[in-house]
C-alpha cells in the first residue's frame, strides 16, 4: 500500500520545530507529548507531529487546557485559515473575555497547538537539520522578530477540528431583546444565491488576464488599476439584489482574488493563473474558500473600502467582522438577531473600540452593515428582514455549513441545461443553474457581458483564441455549450467555432520543443511506427513538445545538441575546396537551414557521422538569388570551418572587380638558381624587360623583349641558349 | 518446447535538439508570408522545412506579438 502524503500542516510544524531552540523544543514536547525518556530531538519532533494527528491525545490536551484557550481554538474553527497574525488572535482573545490577550497565545504556544510562522524565515535552500541552526530560543524572543511583516502563527487543522465542539463563552450572547425565535413575521427572509462575487471573480480573471494589475513598491495597488476597480461597469456595478452597498466593490474583488489564489504576484503584476480547485468542486467549496480567505484581507475594509494604512495585519476589520459571523454562529436555527445589536455587541467586545472616543467617526459604527449585509450576504452566508425593530439577520443553511456548524447543507436542484446560446454569438445564463465550474468554462471562451438574473455574454474570435490558448480544444468548447444549452447549437456558432479554431490551428509555436534528425525518412518511418509521440515535419524530422513520453530504449542517440548553444565549426572542406564534410555529431539545427542554401547533399558519399555537400556553380548562383552575399558566405566559412572561403570558392563566385585573364605569346626564361632569377628581376638593365616571374627560377618575357634581354645580359657576361 | 523468441527490434539512430524554438504553418505559403513580413525576418534563423521556421533564441515573444498583430492567432505551444 503506498504510504500516505503528509499534511501541509505536518511538514509546516516539522520546519518549525527544528527551527526551535533545543530547550525550547523539549518545553513544548513536555507539555505535548510528555515523554517519559530523553528524546533525540528528530525524534521528539516526529513524536510532536503524532501526537497533533491523534484525535485521542489532542482532546485530552484540551481538557488540561484553560476554558478560555479553548474558546480561542474553537472560534479559529469556524474559519478555514490555518494562519492568522498575532494582532488578530490577540483582538480575537480580549474579545472573548480574555483581558490580557497575549497570555493565552503563550500558552497554546507552550502547549504545541499554536506555532510561530517561522518555517520559512531567513532560509535559502534545504532548511539545516532539527535544532542545529536555532531561529527561536524564547517566545519572548519571537516577539522580537516583529518586522514589516508583522507576525503570524499558524495552527495545525487537527487542533482546531478537536476544539471545535467548545462551548464559546456567554460573552458572545446577545440580550433576549435583540433576538426573535419562531417570530412568524420573520419567516420570508431574504437570501441569494452566493454567485454575485465568483461572477465579479471572474469578470476581473478576464480583466487580468488582458491586463494585469500591478502592485507598487508599498504593496497596494497602481492608481490607475484602482480608478480601473472602481469604473469597470461589470467589477464595481452594485449586485441585483442588493440589500447595502460595498464600498470600493471592485477593490474588495481584486483584493479577495489575489488573497483567495485566483490572481498570483509574478514580478509587481498580478497575473491570473486559471481557477484553482475550489471553483470545480461547486458553489460550497468556493464559498468556503472565500470566506476562509477573508481575514487576511489588508487593503479593503467595510468602514471605508480602499484603505492604504491598514497593511500589515494592523486592520481590525477583519477580526471584528469575523467576530460578528462567530456571533451569529452560536443562534439557534429558528433565531434571527437584530442588525444593530450584533454591531454594538462586537463593538463591546472588541479593543480596538474600546476607547471609543478615539476612534476616527467613520469607523465608530455603521461599518458592520456592509459586511454582513453586503459581503456575507452576497457570499450566501447570511439572510435578512425587515420587521419590527429594524433589520434582522441571521445565517443561511450554506452559512452554517461554511463556518463548520453543520455538516448538511440540502443539495440544489440540477439544472445543467441553463445557457441560450443565439445565432448572433451572444451566451444568456440563467443564474438558477450556474455554477463556479460553468462559470469559469465561460470565463475561458466568451467575454462577460451582462451580471444581472440573466447574465450575458458574448462569444468573439478573441476569447475563443484565448480558450484555445489555455489549452482548450474546439471539441471541448463545443461539448461545453451544448451540455449546458437548452437549445442545439445555432449553425452559426458552430461555424464560427469551427473557423477560430482551424484558424488557430494554422501557425503552431513550440516554444521549447524536442526535436528529433533521423538519417533518413526510413528511421523516421520506423520511429513513428513504433509509437514516437512526436509530429512529422519533414523526411527526417520530427518534433515533439517535450522528451516524456518517448521511449529511448528504441533509440541510438547519435548525438544530443542545445538548441540555445552558440553555432561552433562542424564543417570542413576537403582538398578540392568545393565538397564540405558536415560532422553529424557537432553540428547543430541551423546548420540545417544554413548549408541547403548553396551547396548540394550528396546523398552517395554521405554516412551516419558525416554528411557530403557539394559547392558548385549552380549551387552558389541559388545562394546568391536567395539573398546570399560574398561577405556573408566569408563570415560563413569563418564560422562553420574555421578559416577563410576556399579559393575554389571564391574561384566560381567570380573574379569581383579584377580584369578578366587574358592570353599572351612569352618566351619563358629559366635560370641556374633563385639568386640569379632574384638579380635579373631587381638590376634595372634587366628587370625593365621582364614582363612576370613564373617561379623561384622561371622569368616571363614578351617576344619583342627578348632581344634587349639578351642585351643586357651580355654586359654581365651571361648569354641566353635557345 | 522452448517459448518463441521475442524479435529484438533495431535501435533507430536519432540525433536530438532540445530547447527548440520553431514556427510550424499549415502550408509553404504561409511560412512564406511569415518569412517575408519585415518586422520578423530578422527573428528567424532559417527555414527548416517548407513549413517550419527556426526562430533565434530570445526572439519568440516578438514574433508572437506580430503575428497577432499580422491578424494571426497562432497557438503556443509550451513544455
Amino acid at each position: 500500500m503506498p504510504e500516505s502524503q503528509p499534511h501541509p500542516w505536518e511538514k509546516q510544524v516539522r520546519l518549525t520545530l527544528g527551527r526551535f531552540d533545543e530547550r525550547l523544543l523539549r518545553e513544548v514536547a513536555q507539555k505535548l507529548v510528555r515523554p517519559r525518556n530523553t528524546w533525540p530531538v528528530e525524534d521528539l519532533i516526529d513524536r510532536c507531529v503524532d501526537t497533533l494527528a491523534n484525535p485521542v491525545l489532542i482532546d485530552r490536551r484540551l481538557k488540561d487546557l484553560d476554558l478560555s484557550r479553548g474558546w480561542l481554538l474553537s472560534a479559529l474553527g469556524r474559519s478555514g485559515q490555518r494562519r492568522w497574525t498575532l494582532g488578530q488572535l490577540v483582538e480575537l482573545a480580549m474579545a472573548l473575555g480574555m483581558p490580557d490577550g497575549i497570555a493565552p497565545i503563550f500558552d497554546l504556544l507552550e502547549t504545541g497547538f499554536l506555532f510561530p510562522d517561522i518555517a520559512g524565515l531567513d532560509l535559502e535552500g534545504e532548511p539545516p537539520p532539527p535544532c542545529k541552526k536555532p531561529l527561536l530560543r524564547g517566545f519572548d524572543h519571537w516577539l522580537g522578530f516583529a518586522g514589516s511583516a508583522g507576525l503570524a502563527l499558524f495552527v495545525p487543522e487537527t487542533v482546531v477540528e478537536r476544539a471545535r465542539p467548545f462551548e464559546l463563552p456567554a460573552a458572545l450572547d446577545f440580550p433576549p431583546e435583540a433576538l426573535k425565535e419562531n417570530d412568524p413575521l420573520l419567516k420570508g427572509g431574504i437570501q441569494v444565491d452566493g454567485l454575485e462575487i465568483p461572477l465579479r471573480l471572474a469578470v476581473l480573471a478576464q480583466i487580468a488576464r488582458e491586463n494585469p494589475p500591478r502592485i507598487n513598491q508599498q504593496g497596494t495597488f497602481f492608481k490607475r488599476d484602482l480608478e480601473r476597480f472602481r469604473a469597470d461597469s461589470l467589477l464595481a456595478q452594485a449586485p441585483a439584489d442588493a440589500q447595502c452597498e460595498i464600498p470600493d466593490f471592485g477593490v474588495f474583488i481584486a483584493e479577495l482574488a489575489e488573497k483567495s489564489g485566483l490572481l498570483k504576484r509574478v514580478e509587481g503584476d498580478l497575473h491570473f493563473t486559471g481557477f484553482s480547485t475550489p471553483w470545480k468542486n461547486g458553489l460550497l467549496a468556493l464559498s468556503t474558500s472565500l470566506w476562509d480567505s477573508l481575514s487576511t484581507l489588508e487593503l479593503w475594509n467595510p468602514a471605508e473600502g480602499f484603505r492604504e494604512d491598514f497593511q500589515n495585519g494592523a486592520n481590525p476589520f477583519p477580526m471584528a467582522s469575523f467576530l460578528a459571523m462567530v456571533a451569529l454562529g452560536r443562534l439557534k436555527e429558528n433565531c434571527w438577531a437584530n442588525l444593530a445589536a450584533v454591531e454594538a455587541l462586537v463593538i463591546s467586545r472588541h479593543p480596538y473600540w474600546a476607547d471609543l472616543e478615539n476612534v476616527r467617526p467613520s469607523r465608530k459604527d455603521g461599518w458592520l452593515r456592509p459586511f454582513l449585509l453586503g459581503v456575507a450576504f452576497q457570499l450566501g452566508m447570511v439572510e435578512t428582514a425587515k420587521a419590527e425593530g429594524g433589520e434582522w439577520i441571521r445565517l443561511t443553511a450554506m452559512g452554517r455549513r461554511i463556518m463548520r456548524l453543520d455538516s448538511n447543507v440540502p443539495p440544489g436542484p440540477d439544472f445543467s441545461r441553463t445557457l441560450l446560446v443565439q445565432p448572433n454569438l451572444e451566451i444568456v445564463a440563467f443564474r438558477q443553474g450556474l455554477t463556479p465550474e460553468l462559470i469559469s468554462g465561460l470565463t475561458q471562451l466568451a467575454a462577460w457581458k451582462i451580471i444581472g438574473p440573466a447574465c450575458q455574454l458574448i462569444l468573439q474570435p478573441e476569447s475563443v483564441y484565448q480558450a484555445l490558448e489555455g489549452g482548450m480544444r474546439h471539441e471541448e468548447i463545443r461539448a461545453l455549450l451544448e451540455r449546458h444549452s437548452t437549445r442545439p447549437l445555432p449553425q452559426a456558432v458552430l461555424d464560427s467555432l469551427q473557423t477560430w479554431a482551424n484558424k488557430h490551428e494554422r501557425i503552431a509555436i513550440y516554444a521549447s520543443a524536442t526535436l528529433l534528425e533521423f538519417p533518413s525518412e526510413k528511421e523516421m518511418e520506423e520511429a513513428l511506427a513504433r509509437g514516437l509521440p512526436a509530429l512529422r515535419i519533414s523526411g527526417r524530422f520530427a518534433v515533439a513538445t517535450s522528451e516524456e513520453g518517448i521511449d529511448f530504449s528504441h533509440y541510438k542517440l547519435t548525438a544530443t545538441r542545445d538548441y540555445g548553444l552558440a553555432p561552433t565549426v562542424c564543417v570542413e572542406a576537403r582538398e578540392d575546396g568545393v565538397t564540405l564534410l558536415e560532422d553529424v555529431a557537432s553540428s547543430d539545427l541551423i546548420l540545417e537551414t544554413e548549408l541547403p542554401r548553396f551547396a548540394d547533399f550528396d546523398p552517395g558519399q554521405s554516412t551516419q557521422q558525416l554528411r557530403v555537400f557539394t559547392l558548385s556553380p549552380e549551387s552558389l548562383n541559388r545562394g546568391i538569388q536567395s539573398g546570399l552575399t560574398v561577405p556573408l558566405l566569408e563570415d560563413w566559412f569563418q564560422s562553420r570551418l574555421g578559416h577563410p572561403m576556399t579559393s575554389a570558392c571564391r574561384l566560381i563566385l567570380g573574379p569581383g572587380g579584377e580584369a578578366a585573364p587574358q592570353v599572351e605569346k612569352m618566351h619563358v626564361v629559366l635560370v641556374a638558381n633563385e639568386e640569379m632569377a632574384n638579380g635579373l628581376a631587381q638590376w634595372p638593365e634587366t628587370a625593365q624587360w621582364i614582363s612576370r616571374r613564373l617561379g623561384p627560377t622561371a622569368l616571363a618575357v614578351a617576344e619583342q623583349n627578348l632581344p634587349s634581354l639578351r642585351e643586357a645580359m651580355a654586359k654581365i657576361g651571361l648569354s641566353l641558349k635557345e | 518446447m522452448f517459448p518463441p523468441r521475442k524479435a529484438v527490434l533495431a535501435r533507430i539512430p536519432v540525433k536530438l535538439h532540445r530547447r527548440v524554438c520553431l514556427v510550424l504553418a499549415t502550408d509553404a505559403i504561409l511560412a512564406e508570408e511569415i518569412l517575408a513580413h519585415k518586422k520578423i525576418a530578422q527573428d528567424f534563423c532559417g527555414r527548416l522545412t517548407g513549413q517550419a521556421l527556426l526562430v533565434r533564441p530570445g526572439r519568440l515573444e516578438n514574433i508572437v506579438e506580430e503575428l497577432q498583430r499580422m491578424g494571426h492567432t497562432p497557438q503556443v505551444i509550451q513544455r
